[in-house]
């Protein structure tokens, strides 16, 4: 197969659905061509042509899925911060206190506002809704949870004992892995899940995600102010969620990742 | 009409012009290019434009040759020959507008 061939096979599997005819007429041109014509420089056309229009057809997103990063980053977070430290600090509590209150506004107003974007990008392109929560992800706390923690959550797993009976890994070890995972990634994670039933009309589904986030929300708000030391009691519950958040998260890239590539070979071996 | 209205880029015009030319008859997608010496990336956004605003038609054409898939072959309609017409009077009086 040469270069010209493969470009052409990629044009036809790349194609967006509405425009088959007009590829169809670009590649049985391609079909036409001499053997002494330029036919790389003709299936480059037709691969850039393909590419602008799958482009076009998600403009919106890919311009949404890029500036709300970019807002939360500049303004946003910014706001929370400045709201959070504004009302701690006119409570009339102890500075111990409010610094305590500050974090936990700041930790609840993040998750909140990170789950109704990713829910929001992922109810507008449900087919994306786990790339959209991703991208969100890396793009504001998962860049620096990823630079903190990364290491420590690579040791945890590659260093945790096996068992000499059933050769797997600590639950334990893992478990904390995850918790630090779930920890940071829950609210887009939700919020995605929210998105992609709310497009499917899956009521009871967003719903109860919508319900979830705010309680964890509360609930992380308030492991950091903890005034009646109740945390003794709520910290196995996130513990439990942010454990079944992340093994979800993972499984679902994964299985993401699987049918990606099974769809891509399919579409590839069609083209042919 | 609003698609009278906008007006035609250059290479749009070629390709009116390459179809024109043709006087009713039907061009290739490889014919045009060599008659205007537009890439395929080029072409083809503006070939389904025309074709979006009703300024050319389309259609399959089997192949002469067995084995080898059918080729879309594109002509020229009345909103089309009007447009060019319009586009190339435009062209007309604004070079020989004064400076």
């Amino acid at each position: 197969m040469t270069i010209a061939d493969w470009m052409m096979k990629l044009t036809r599997v790349a194609a967006p659905e509405n425009r088959t005819e007009w590829t169809h007429a670009m590649s049985a041109e391609f079909d036409a061509l001499d053997a002494n014509a330029n036919r790389t420089a003709w299936a480059a056309g037709c691969v850039s042509t393909v590419f602008a229009w799958r482009l076009q057809a998600s403009a919106l997103y890919l311009i949404a899925l890029i500036a709300i990063p970019v807002l939360w980053n500049v303004a946003i977070s910014t706001l929370i911060f400045m709201a959070a430290t504004s009302y701690a600090f006119a409570q009339p509590i102890s500075q111990e206190e409010m610094g305590e209150l500050w974090m936990s506004i700041s930790f609840a107003g993040t998750h909140i506002t990170m789950f109704v974007f990713a829910a929001a990008l992922s109810a507008y392109r449900p087919r994306y809704a786990l790339f959209s929560a991703i991208v969100l992800w890396i793009a504001t706390t998962g860049a620096t949870f990823i630079i903190m923690f990364g290491p420590e959550f690579a040791r945890l797993v590659s260093s945790a004992p096996f068992s000499t009976e059933n050769n797997h890994p600590a639950l334990p070890n893992v478990v904390m892995a995850l918790i630090f995972l779930g920890g940071d990634v829950w609210a887009v994670a939700m919020g995605g899940f929210a998105g992609w039933a709310f497009a499917r009309g899956k009521r009871y589904t967003w719903t109860a995600m919508a319900a979830i986030n705010a309680a964890l929300a509360i609930g992380f708000a308030h492991f950091f102010f903890d005034p009646d030391e109740t945390i003794s009691v709520l910290s196995p519950i996130s513990n439990i969620a942010f454990t079944t958040i992340a093994a979800a998260f993972l499984l679902a890239i994964l299985w993401s990742l699987y049918t990606t590539t099974r769809d891509l070979n399919r579409a590839w071996r069609a083209a042919s | 009409m609003a698609t009278r209205s906008r007006r035609l880029s250059q290479q749009t015009i070629d390709v009116l012009a390459a179809l024109a030319e043709k006087r009713g008859g039907w061009l290739y997608g490889l014919q045009i290019a060599a008659a205007t010496d537009l890439k395929s990336g080029s072409l083809y956004p503006i070939l389904i434009r025309l074709d979006e605003r009703g300024l050319l038609e389309s259609k399959w054409i089997d192949s002469e040759h067995p084995g080898r898939p059918a080729r879309h072959a594109y002509r020229i309609t009345g909103a089309g020959r009007a447009a060019l017409s319009e586009a190339l009077t435009t062209a007309t009086d604004l070079r020989g507008a004064p400076a």
